[in-house]
């Protein structure tokens, strides 16, 4: 059975329920009765949609080949970090677990280096803490910014 | 982070708000995968994140979040004081290794940032990557320290509220339902009939201890009691075990042991004794440990002259609490009781063994060797020699980056 789902920017995406229903948000809808018509998902634009999707579908597709899947996982999540956090937000949105799980890793990746000042930068972050503050914060575990 | 979501409106009808903003459950789920050492740093990024990170739910997420993500962990090699060194007052190095859980390959060392009485620290037990450390001098044991290496904090626990230490043995464990983490401390009086041990526990949560009931009946008669402290006493499904080896005015004639495994529920804090497997065999002592998550017995027994080894029978109990399900697992010979070092995470059994070899030039030369032996099929495979050659024994711990000690009373950072 094939369900259509609406992105954010008004493109119909039309999907396979099995593909579709990886999201549990989706699932829900399905199970309530209330996808006859078309889904609208008004917090995921088409070009995030489109690569959700995929992700899906290839999760249906190469379910009995772990190698095969992990090697598309790997692929896949090698993205800018602007694509990256719009499919973080999506999947958090959807609700789909692995892609959530993988997203959230692939991010924490790419914080784990960086300085307090970076993170706020990265994350648009104001910083509510006075000088003296921060300074005793840092007094108390300086290995961890100096090693 | 899922129970949130049923609470609120249906996602479907909520639109996101600033473009820039990530939802607190997924910064929290972007957190749960960091190093602790991130995590330290990140603290000063705002009030929230702070916040976030000293949360004791968040604490535990990740504590499980980021060691289950990791393939394969890591162990700390810790040097153990012996008698003669003790006796001979030799310097005990202070220096632990960390080195991954499979190959023991060594990555780094540190010392053990505490300093006791006797100069001679003694492993009590870890829980989730926290190590807790007394003096191995019993009589001199009144500190009691809680270590977290991965975040390189120590606190020192409060001072006994037991009328007296004496003949002291401890426990370590952790609480899951509250999460919080437990010490026990038995103190025995030198009176003869022995009475029933005085017991506290301390709680990491309350920073206090407070006296319990030991709530079972004591054997009556004891003249003596004697703890095997080969392997730490092990902290399996929720619960501590000791053995104890008891002698009896009745035995002490016929130099008889009676043997006692208590067992004590860390959730509740109620004790019980378990049963020991029903096998008559003539052994020099026994001494609990864990394999694979379940609790194992180890009887040392002589190997028949002329050889000087022992045989170590390695007991499961593959139900907890079910006599009939106690299973002989093995029977391996070590050298001695310094040479059985315990059971790795993955069920294998590290042992050590002297060698001599011919070297180059044609020298007898004797060596340490380490070796992994598979219980079930006793295959032996050598490993990377571990720690060196001035620390005959060692104890080895899980390592985890954990965030407990992070906040509270008494703690220093190193």
């Amino acid at each position: 059975m094939a369900l259509e789902l609406k992105s954010s920017d008004n493109k119909i995406f039309e999907v396979e329920e099995l593909v579709a229903v990886q999201s549990e948000t989706i699932k829900s809808l399905v199970e309530d009765g209330c996808a006859d018509n078309v889904i609208p998902l008004p917090n995921v634009d088409s070009k995030t949609l489109e690569l959700v999707l995929d992700w899906c579908k290839n999760h249906v597709d190469m379910k009995l080949d772990e190698e095969k899947l992990k090697e598309y996982e790997d692929k896949f999540i090698e993205v800018d970090q602007a694509v990256l956090y719009d499919l973080l937000l999506a999947a958090n949105y959807l609700n789909i677990k692995d892609l959530l799980n993988r997203a959230c890793q692939k991010v924490a990746d790419m914080l784990k280096g960086k300085t307090p000042e970076q993170i706020r930068e990265t994350l648009n972050i104001v910083n509510d803490f006075s000088p003296e503050e921060e300074e005793e914060i840092r007094k108390e575990n300086l290995w961890a910014f100096e090693e | 982070m899922s129970q949130s979501k049923q609470a609120r409106a249906p996602k479907i009808l909520r639109r996101r708000t600033r473009r820039d903003d990530l939802p607190e459950e997924i910064v929290l789920e972007i957190l749960a995968r960091l190093p602790v050492k991130s995590l330290l740093k990140f603290r000063c990024v705002c009030k929230t994140w702070y916040s976030y990170i000293t949360n004791p739910n968040f604490i535990s997420t990740h504590l499980l979040c980021y060691n289950n993500n990791h393939d394969g962990g890591y162990v700390i090699h810790m040097p153990k004081a012996t008698f003669s060194m003790a006796y001979f007052h030799l310097p005990h190095s202070q220096i632990c290794t960390l080195a991954f859980d499979r190959t023991f390959e060594t990555i780094s060392e540190f010392r053990i940032p505490f300093t006791f009485e006797s100069g001679y620290p003694s492993l009590v037990g870890s829980c989730n990557g926290i190590l807790c450390f007394t003096d191995f001098i019993i009589s001199k044991s009144k500190d009691v320290y809680l270590w977290n290496p991965s975040i390189r904090k120590f606190k020192r626990l409060p001072n006994t509220c037991l009328t007296q230490l004496s003949n002291v043995a401890l426990g370590f464990g952790y609480d899951s339902q509250n999460n919080d983490y437990k010490v026990v401390r038995f103190s025995w009086t030198i009176a003869k009939p022995k009475p029933p041990p005085e017991v506290e526990v301390y709680s990491l949560s309350s920073d206090s201890w407070k006296i319990i009931e030991l709530g079972i009946s004591w054997r009556p008669n004891v003249l003596a009691h004697y703890f095997n402290y080969t392997l730490t006493f092990p902290f399996v499904i929720g619960h501590l075990h000791w053995m104890i080896e008891m002698i009896d005015e009745g035995g002490a004639q016929e130099g008889r042991f009676t043997s006692m495994i208590l067992s004590f529920n860390v959730n509740s804090e109620k004790f019980k004794e378990l049963p020991l497997p029903d096998d008559e065999g003539n052994c020099i002592s026994k001494c609990l440990t864990s394999f694979k998550e379940k609790l194992a017995l180890i009887k040392f027994e002589s190997c028949v002259p002329p050889h000087s080894m022992l045989l170590c029978s390695i007991w499961l109990m593959r139900e907890y609490g079910v006599f009939d399900s106690w299973n002989k697992l093995c029977v391996v010979p070590v050298e001695s009781y310094p040479n059985f070092i315990g059971f790795t995470k993955y069920g294998l059994l590290l042992v050590r063994k002297w060698s001599q070899l011919v070297s180059t030039n044609s020298e007898l030369e004797s060596k340490d060797k380490s070796f992994l032996i598979d219980p079930e099929t006793l295959h032996e495979k050598e490993i990377s020699y571990i720690g060196n050659h001035i620390d005959n024994r060692f104890d080895i711990a899980a390592y985890m980056e954990n965030l407990t000690l992070l906040d509270g009373e008494n703690l220093v950072s190193y």
